[in-house]
C-alpha cells in the first residue's frame, strides 16, 4: 500500500516515513504543502498522513485541493491542533480521520490499515480464501491453520491483491501501491517478492492463492 | 461579613434626617412665636379692658366711683362669663365686683405683690381665666390738671383686675398647633417622597453601571460596559473600567493564546521522540536503526531544553526575576565571538559575514543578555537571508548614541511582517521546517533589549532587512 507524509517536521517525517515503510508500505514524503500537492497529483495513494501547519501552502488547503480535484485518497490528518473545531473543520473539509501529537505510531498505522480498508470497501482485516487465513492489520497469514512466515514486502504484495480480489494486478500497479517515487519501476523487484510468495504458498499446499494472467499481471480469485 | 454600607440608605437618613430636625425645630418656633402673639394680642385685650375700668373710675367731691353700665357690658353679669372685674380700693376695699364673680373674689386668687401692669392665669370656678392686674391713680375731677400730672405722694392707687375665660384662647391656639403641625407633617411626607425619588433618580446611572458589572462574565471579557447617558461624574469610572475590561481580557486572550502556542510548539518534539522511541522498539534488531533513532531522539530533547529555557527565560523577565547586570563592555569582540559560532551555517549556506566594529568601541550593557541580543540577531540573519548572500555588522557611533547595524539580503519577508516579528512563536513560513527554531528567539531579544534599556528598530527596505541596535552613550549612562 503507498501512503504518502506530509509533514514539516524533518525529524517527525523521517521517523513515520521510515516506520511506514518497515511496516511494509510504499512511502513517500513532502515537507510542505506544495510539494505534496504536486506528489498528489502524480500518484494514487491508498492513504495520505497530512500535518496541518505547513510552509508555503497550509494543509487544510492541500485537503481542499485534493477534494476539489476528485482525488480519492484516504486523509489522515495529523496535527498538534487539538480543538474539537479543529477536528471537526478538518473532517468537514475532506479529511477521513484524524490524529491529534503526540501520538502512538500503533494507533497511526491501525487507523491508516482501517481507512485503507475502507478504500477498499473491507469491513474485517480477515480474509479465509479456503485453507488460507489472512489477518493484514495483525499483518498474520495461516495455512492450514499454521502459521506462515512472510517477509514485509510479501505480505505487502499479498495485501494489496486480497484488497483487489478478482482484479488482475500489473506489476506496475503492484509497484505504484508499494514503492515510492524514488525507486527504479522499471526493475524486477516485484516479480521476485511474488515468485516467493508462491513458493512459500506452495511448501504449505496453497499453491493456488496466487495467479498469472500472462501477459497481464497476478491475481486473487475473489 | 459585615453587611456594606449603602449609598442608598446613607443619603436617605441624611435626606430626611438632617431636614426633620430642621422642620421640627422650625415647628417649634414657629408654635412658641405664634403662642407669644396670640397670647400678647389676648392680653392687650385684657389690659384694654382694664384700662377702661382705669377710666371710669373717678374721684368726684373726695370720693372714688365708678361708672360703671351693666347693661352695656352684658359679659361680666353672669357667672359664667365671660368676663370677670373687680376695683380695689388703695385701703384695701372692694370698689366694685362683676356679677359675674357672685360673691367670690379674684384677690383670693391672684398673688399677692405682683408689679402693675401684670398678668397671670387663675382658674375661676374651675375654668382657667386669665387676669390683667392694673393699679393707677383715677382721675380726680376736684384737682387742676397739674395737680392732676403732678399727684401728692400720699395718694395712693387703684388696683384694677380683670380677668378673661381663655378657654377660646387655647382652643384656638390648639387649632393653630393643629395646623401648623399637620403643614409640617405634610411637609414632612413630601420630602420623604421627594428624597427617595431624588436618591432613586440620582443614583439611577450608578445602579445602572452596577447591574452591567453584574452581568459581566468574567470567564467572557470582550464586552465592554456599555451605559446609556453616563453622567459627566461617572464618564470617567465607565471608561475606566472599559480600558481595564479591554486589557485583561486582552491579557487573558494573550495568555491562552501562549499556552496554547506552547501546547503546539512542546507537541511537536514530542511526537518527534514517542514515534521515534516507538518505531525504534518495532525494529529493535537493527542496531544500526536504533543508533540514529537514539541521535534524532537526543535532537529533540535538545530542542525541547531549547524551547523549556527560552521559555523560562521570558518568564524570568516577564515577572522582573532577570535582572540586567550593566558594564561597560567592548562590542568588538563579542560581535567576532558570535560571527565565529555563526560561521559553520553561513559556510553551509554559502555566505559570507562582514563585521566592520571599531575596536575602540565600548558599550554599556550585560555581557551575558547581549551576548544571546547577538546570537539571535546575526544567527537568524545567517540562517534566513538568501543564500549566497553577505550579511553585515558595522557599528555607528556619535555624542549621544552608539548603533549596531546588522543586514541581510532577504525574499522572505515583507513589510506585513515587521510588526510580529518580536512575538512570541511567530515565525515566517520558512522557519517551521527544520525544527531547529522554536519561534521565541526574537522574543527573548525584545525583552532583553528593554531590560537593558536599548532601544532596537527594524527596517525592510527590499530586499535588506535592517536590525539597528542603540546602545545609550557611555557618559549618558554613567553619568
Amino acid at each position: 500500500m503507498r501512503v504518502l507524509v506530509v509533514e514539516d517536521s524533518e525529524r517527525l517525517r523521517k521517523t513515520l516515513g521510515e516506520g511506514l515503510k518497515r511496516e511494509g508500505y510504499g512511502v513517500d514524503q513532502a515537507a510542505d504543502g506544495e510539494e505534496a500537492l504536486g506528489f498528489l497529483q502524480s500518484y494514487d495513494y491508498d492513504a495520505v498522513v497530512l500535518d496541518l501547519m505547513l510552509p508555503k501552502m497550509d494543509g487544510m488547503s492541500v485537503l481542499k485541493s485534493l477534494r476539489r480535484e476528485k482525488g480519492k485518497a484516504f486523509v489522515l490528518i495529523l496535527s498538534a491542533k487539538d480543538k474539537l473545531d479543529d477536528r471537526i473543520n478538518g473532517l468537514q473539509s475532506g479529511a477521513d480521520d484524524y490524529l491529534v501529537k503526540p501520538f502512538s505510531f500503533a494507533e497511526l498505522l491501525a487507523r491508516l490499515q482501517a481507512l485503507i480498508r475502507r478504500k477498499y470497501d473491507q469491513k474485517s482485516p480477515q480474509f479465509k480464501l479456503g485453507n488460507v487465513e489472512v489477518n493484514t492489520a495483525l499483518r498474520t497469514i495461516y495455512v492450514n491453520e499454521k502459521e506462515l512466515k512472510l517477509t514485509k514486502s510479501e505480505f505487502s504484495v499479498l495485501e494489496v491483491m486480497l484488497s483487489n480480489r478478482g482484479r488482475v494486478m500489473s506489476r506496475e500497479t503492484l509497484f505504484e501501491h508499494l514503492y515510492d517515487g524514488y525507486v527504479d519501476v522499471s526493475s524486477n523487484v516485484i516479480d521476485v517478492h511474488v515468485c516467493s510468495l508462491r513458493r512459500k504458498l506452495k511448501a504449505r499446499g496453497a499453491a493456488s492463492l496466487v495467479r498469472t494472467k500472462r501477459g497481464y499481471g497476478y491475481y486473487i480469485e475473489a | 461579613m459585615d453587611k456594606p454600607n449603602s449609598i442608598r440608605r446613607t443619603l436617605m437618613i441624611w435626606l430626611v434626617v438632617g431636614p426633620g430636625i430642621i422642620l421640627a425645630s422650625a415647628t417649634w418656633l414657629v408654635v412658641r412665636r405664634t403662642d407669644t402673639l396670640v397670647q400678647a394680642r389676648f392680653d392687650r385685650e385684657l389690659m384694654t379692658r382694664a384700662e377702661t375700668f382705669a377710666t371710669l373710675t373717678q374721684v368726684e367731691n373726695g370720693e372714688i366711683d365708678l361708672s360703671f353700665a351693666d347693661e352695656l357690658m352684658l359679659e361680666y353679669e353672669h357667672p359664667e362669663g365671660p368676663a370677670y372685674f373687680e376695683i380695689w380700693l388703695p385701703e384695701g376695699f372692694l370698689l366694685e365686683r362683676s356679677y359675674s364673680l357672685e360673691n367670690q373674689s379674684l384677690k383670693a386668687w391672684v398673688p399677692e405683690g405682683l408689679s402693675s401692669p401684670s398678668f397671670v392665669d387663675v382658674s375661676i370656678n374651675g375654668t382657667l381665666c386669665r387676669v390683667a392686674v392694673l393699679q393707677f391713680i383715677p382721675e380726680n375731677e376736684d384737682l387742676d390738671l397739674d395737680a392732676q400730672l403732678h399727684p401728692a405722694d400720699q395718694q395712693l392707687a387703684v388696683t384694677a383686675m380683670v380677668a378673661l375665660r381663655r378657654d377660646g384662647l387655647d382652643q384656638d391656639l390648639r387649632r393653630l398647633h393643629g395646623i401648623i403641625a399637620s403643614a409640617i407633617g405634610g411637609a414632612f411626607l413630601l420630602l420623604l417622597a421627594f428624597s427617595f425619588w431624588l436618591v432613586t433618580k440620582g443614583l439611577s446611572p450608578l445602579t445602572a453601571i452596577a447591574q452591567r458589572v453584574a452581568q459581566l462574565n468574567p470567564a467572557k471579557l470582550d464586552r465592554s460596559l456599555k451605559v446609556a447617558r453616563v453622567p459627566a461624574e461617572l464618564v470617567v469610572v465607565v471608561d475606566q473600567i472599559n480600558a481595564l475590561l479591554e486589557r485583561i481580557d486582552h491579557t487573558m486572550k494573550r495568555e491562552r493564546q501562549f499556552t496554547s502556542d506552547v501546547a503546539h510548539e512542546l507537541r511537536t518534539p514530542i511526537a518527534e521522540m514517542r514515534s521515534l522511541m516507538e518505531v525504534g522498539l518495532r525494529f529493535k534488531d537493527d542496531h544500526e536503526y536504533l543508533q540514529s533513532v537514539a541521535a534524532d531522539a537526543e535532537l529533540s530533547a535538545i530542542q525541547l531544553q531549547h524551547i523549556v529555557d527560552c521559555l523560562l527565560r521570558l518568564t524570568r523577565s516577564d515577572s522582573g526575576t532577570e535582572q540586567a547586570r550593566m558594564a561597560v563592555l567592548p562590542l568588538a569582540p563579542l560581535v567576532e565571538r558570535v560571527v565565529l559560532a555563526c560561521s559553520d551555517v553561513a559556510t553551509r549556506r554559502g555566505m559570507s559575514m562582514k563585521a566592520n566594529i571599531d575596536p575602540d568601541v565600548s558599550v554599556v550593557a550585560d555581557h551575558d543578555l547581549l551576548q544571546l541580543v547577538l546570537t539571535n540577531l546575526i544567527g537568524n540573519a545567517v540562517a534566513y537571508a538568501d543564500e549566497g548572500t553577505e550579511v553585515g555588522i558595522r557599528c555607528e557611533s556619535d555624542p549621544t548614541a552608539t548603533r549596531l547595524i546588522i543586514e541581510n539580503q532577504t525574499s522572505d519577508l515583507d513589510q506585513a511582517d515587521l510588526p510580529h516579528m518580536f512575538e512570541r512563536f511567530w515565525r515566517k513560513d520558512i522557519a517551521r521546517s527544520g525544527g531547529e527554531h522554536s519561534g521565541l528567539g526574537l522574543a527573548l531579544v525584545s525583552a532583553y533589549t528593554d531590560l537593558m534599556r536599548m532601544d532596537m528598530k527594524v527596517r525592510l527596505n527590499e530586499p535588506i532587512f535592517t536590525v539597528t541596535l542603540m546602545f545609550t552613550a557611555l557618559e549618558e549612562s554613567q553619568g
